[in-house]
């Protein structure tokens, strides 16, 4: 044991040995270009205030969302017969008698304009339960891409059987790991996100002392695993830090002053607390002992990087939410549960938002908060589940009329998470103080989800049956920056034994017509990765063509892998 | 000490130099059409090939004095995880006039399939042990999205066309599809690799009822250790 209160450093040049030596023994030329290419970002590490910021947040539908029951074809759309004849009870009328659970119209206008598009390949259908999302739609704040999924090579129906395809397609854990790390033909070492992090955080972030670049409202995830190991994530809770055990809310029985970790109280907590934190503070020559320090000692200080990030957020309040004490509710609180019909006056109206809510109300206070983080550029990630619908999934017969199910629920939770979300972005940079240098387009959200679901149902009743394991499927991205009123991609036709679905199957399993890289490219680029280096986040990229072209042949499966369409954010 | 680190890093910054001279030159078409995956050259775990290089579909393992391979779609080799490498002269494999080879005491276990004199449950176990001895040969689950895909792999379309259940089991439908006692299709449901759950409809033959029969935990075949070369 060495001194205390004495950290170990390590010197740029000592990083930059420490890389190479290992990226020599290790890697191969392929992990040593990659580190070197990563550790061009360490040169630029000087950094001391935030500037320019921007926050990229993934949020992953676990268990894969139906989601052709998300965003289905509308009226007139090619593939609107193809819906209706195939879906069984899974179809959902555009007009049913009563009306009042109908699909929401939303026209594309990428699709409107496109001389190549099939007639009426514009038209668009939202679930039911999402029509707040075609307000946003609407309003130009979201856009779609369809069918994307995981792909090794480009892929079609035809060369199904004859070139590689990713791992375990099919399988929920393999398809959410080859989503997130977007090289689904080798064996798991990074996330796409964690690969971003890699390169930007040195030349972005404040360096040392502030939080990590990666931060997970859903646990550990894979979206976000460093490639090089040198952004951590850090998992934060809906109610903020994860603190010690055994100290009270916010080491109330131990600090008379939160913020200030040496404000012991005079008691046996605060003894307990002062001897945890200088033994924490000591040094070790062994690694173990050391790095178990540094990870407690890193967790300390994030736990006051964060609680002054929220603190400063709820400053911010709300105009008309009200708890049952008479006191406002912050503003972002305020809108997320009046979005969700909960009576802000109720004792738990925090409490009973669902978990998705909760987790964008706390990205929302680190996003409002961002200055006392050091991030200019901020990776987030959050997750809901519940989507594997194979039964109660909700549907629509003659006899039984429309009967919800789980994915009405989710679309519902969906719907209101991310309304309330975009309206606090929209609503931050007319704060005062918060907003000063934000702007709406400062942030994008982007869907990810296992994949998507057959087109024919696996049951005849509109209330038990639900849908099975398919592939390519649709996603969202929301922001200021998103080219949104547009639907990219490509939306196939659904016929269960046509061109679009793997052979062998007669249940309709789009293969995808978009790479999960191709993706996810312009979400990299719009965070400032250089063209140069978009190779370096996503090697697999350049089997594909480039995201950002359009000006495909809709009959053509070639003309449409060969014209990505994915070109989904603006100014990059 | 420093000197070498410095010599490493100078030699590793040229070898950079020269690849991205390369990689992105001016003959570097910028835009290239994207590549079709008919000819890929590069294995999918080859640390010395570049990484954006085509891996070659999984090889199909040699299968002397069989013939030639049936139609359909054979995934294996999980990142270049070989299947178990077997001696298919051995006594519980039994070559089959079509070139397929059943595995005998796994077919002899789902003989028991759907007998109305064991319990339901012992169905799933039953099941859960074919698709957990298909894992231990094949190093994965078969790639199945749908009941049908299982019975496919189960039944000789796998890379050594190695059947686990006779194809004429009564327990598998005309439509290619493996169903209970009560002639409901079994649901296969793949929660990763090497986790297959298998659910039952149940008496009422409704899925996602309170008496659906299914086992949380993968049944366990066998461990490595007791399950020898010859597949024994």
């Amino acid at each position: 044991m060495r001194n205390p209160n004495k950290k170990i450093e390590m010197s740029r040049r000592g990083f930059l040995a420490r890389s190479a030596c290992a990226s020599m023994g290790v890697g191969g030329v392929v992990n040593t270009l990659a580190h070197m290419r990563l550790m061009e970002g360490a040169l630029a590490n000087t950094v001391t205030n935030i500037s320019d910021y921007k926050a990229a947040i993934v949020l992953f539908h676990f268990g894969a969302t139906d989601s052709n029951n998300m965003l289905m074809p509308g009226s007139g759309h090619p593939a609107r017969s193809n819906y209706e004849n195939n879906r069984g009870v899974l179809a959902l009328p555009l007009s049913s008698p009563g009306g009042t659970n109908d699909p929401h119209p939303i026209v594309a206008d990428n699709l409107a304009t496109d001389p190549a598009a099939a007639a009426g390949a514009e038209n668009f259908a939202l679930h039911p339960e999402l029509g707040d999302l075609k307000t946003m739609f609407d309003d130009g704040d979201l856009a779609f891409a369809a069918n994307v999924g995981t792909l090794v090579v480009p892929t079609t129906a035809a060369t199904y059987n004859s070139v590689p395809l990713p791992p375990q397609l099919f399988s929920h854990s393999d398809q959410q790991n080859q989503w997130q790390s977007s090289i689904p033909d080798k064996p798991f070492q990074s996330g796409w996100s964690g690969r971003i992090a890699d390169l930007l955080n040195p030349a972005w972030n404040i360096p040392d002392g502030k939080i990590s670049m990666s931060v997970s409202l859903s646990g550990i995830n894979d979206n976000q695993v460093s490639l090089l190991g040198d952004v951590s994530q850090y998992s934060v809770t809906n109610n903020g830090a994860i603190s010690l055990n055994g100290y009270g809310t916010n080491y109330a029985n131990a600090l008379s002053d939160a913020s200030n970790p040496t404000s012991y109280i005079r008691n046996a907590n605060g003894r307990r607390l002062k001897a945890f934190q200088d033994i924490m503070n000591y040094t070790h020559d062994h690694l173990f002992e050391e790095n178990y320090n540094v990870v407690v000692r890193r967790a300390r200080q994030n736990e006051g990087f964060i609680g002054n990030a929220f603190s400063t957020a709820n400053g911010w309040l709300h105009p008309s939410a009200v708890d049952n004490n008479g006191n406002p509710w912050g503003f972002i609180e305020g809108t997320f549960i009046l979005q969700n019909g909960i009576n802000p006056a109720s004792g738990n109206a925090l409490n009973n938002l669902p978990s998705l809510s909760r987790q964008l109300i706390s990205i929302a206070k680190m996003i409002a908060g961002r200055n006392s983080l050091g991030n200019s550029r901020q990776l987030f990630f959050c997750s809901y589940g519940g989507h594997d619908t194979h039964q109660d999934q909700g549907g629509y017969s003659n006899g039984a009329g429309y009967v919800a199910g789980d994915l009405d629920d989710n679309m519902a939770t969906l719907n209101n998470a991310l309304k309330a979300f975009n309206d606090v972005m929209k609503a931050l940079p007319s704060e005062p103080t918060l907003g000063a240098d934000f702007n709406y387009n400062d942030f994008i959200l982007a869907s990810h989800s296992d994949f998507n679901r057959t087109f024919t149902p696996n049951g005849s009743n509109p209330g038990s049956s639900g849908s099975d394991h398919a592939w390519g499927t649709n996603v969202y991205m929301m922001g200021g920056d998103v080219s949104g009123k547009n639907v990219f991609g490509y939306y196939p036709n659904l016929n269960p034994t046509g061109n679009w679905t793997t052979p062998g199957s007669s249940r309709g399993r789009w293969v995808p017509t978009s790479a999960v890289e191709q993706f996810s490219a312009p979400i990299a680029k719009w965070l400032g990765i250089a063209d140069t280096e978009i190779g370096t986040i996503f090697p697999n990229l350049e089997r594909f063509a480039d995201p950002f072209t359009a000006g495909y042949d809709p009959t053509n499966f070639d003309s449409i892998l060969a014209n990505a369409n994915m070109d989904w954010i603006t100014g990059i | 000490m420093k000197k070498f680190i410095f010599i490493a890093l100078a030699l590793l910054i040229a070898v950079e130099v020269i690849v991205l001279a390369v990689r992105f030159g001016p003959s570097k078409d910028a835009n290239p059409a994207p590549v079709q995956a008919s000819g890929p050259a590069q294995g999918m775990d080859s640390e010395s090939s570049p990484a954006s290089a085509l891996p070659t579909a999984a090889p199909r393992l040699p299968a002397p004095n069989l013939p030639p391979e049936t139609t359909g779609v054979i995934r294996s080799e999980f990142f270049g995880l070989k299947p178990l490498a077997l001696d298919l002269e051995a006594p519980v494999f039994k070559q089959q006039d079509d070139g397929r080879v059943l595995k005998t005491d796994v077919a002899e276990q789902l003989n028991d399939l759907n007998d109305p004199e064991k319990e339901p449950v012992e169905d799933i176990q039953i099941l859960t042990s074919a698709v957990a001895s298909y894992r231990q040969i094949f190093r994965e689950n078969p790639i199945a999205g749908e009941n049908r895909e299982v019975v496919e792999a189960l039944t000789g379309n796998n890379p050594y066309r190695m059947m686990f259940i006779d194809p004429t089991h009564p327990a598998i439908n005309s439509d290619n599809q493996l169903v209970d006692r009560w002639n409901v299709p079994y649901e296969f449901h793949p929660v990763s690799r090497d986790h297959m759950e298998i659910r039952s409809a149940g008496v009422d033959q409704q899925f996602g009822t309170g008496d659906d029969i299914m086992i949380e935990e993968p049944f366990e075949f066998g461990s490595s250790e007791n399950f020898d070369e010859s597949g024994q």
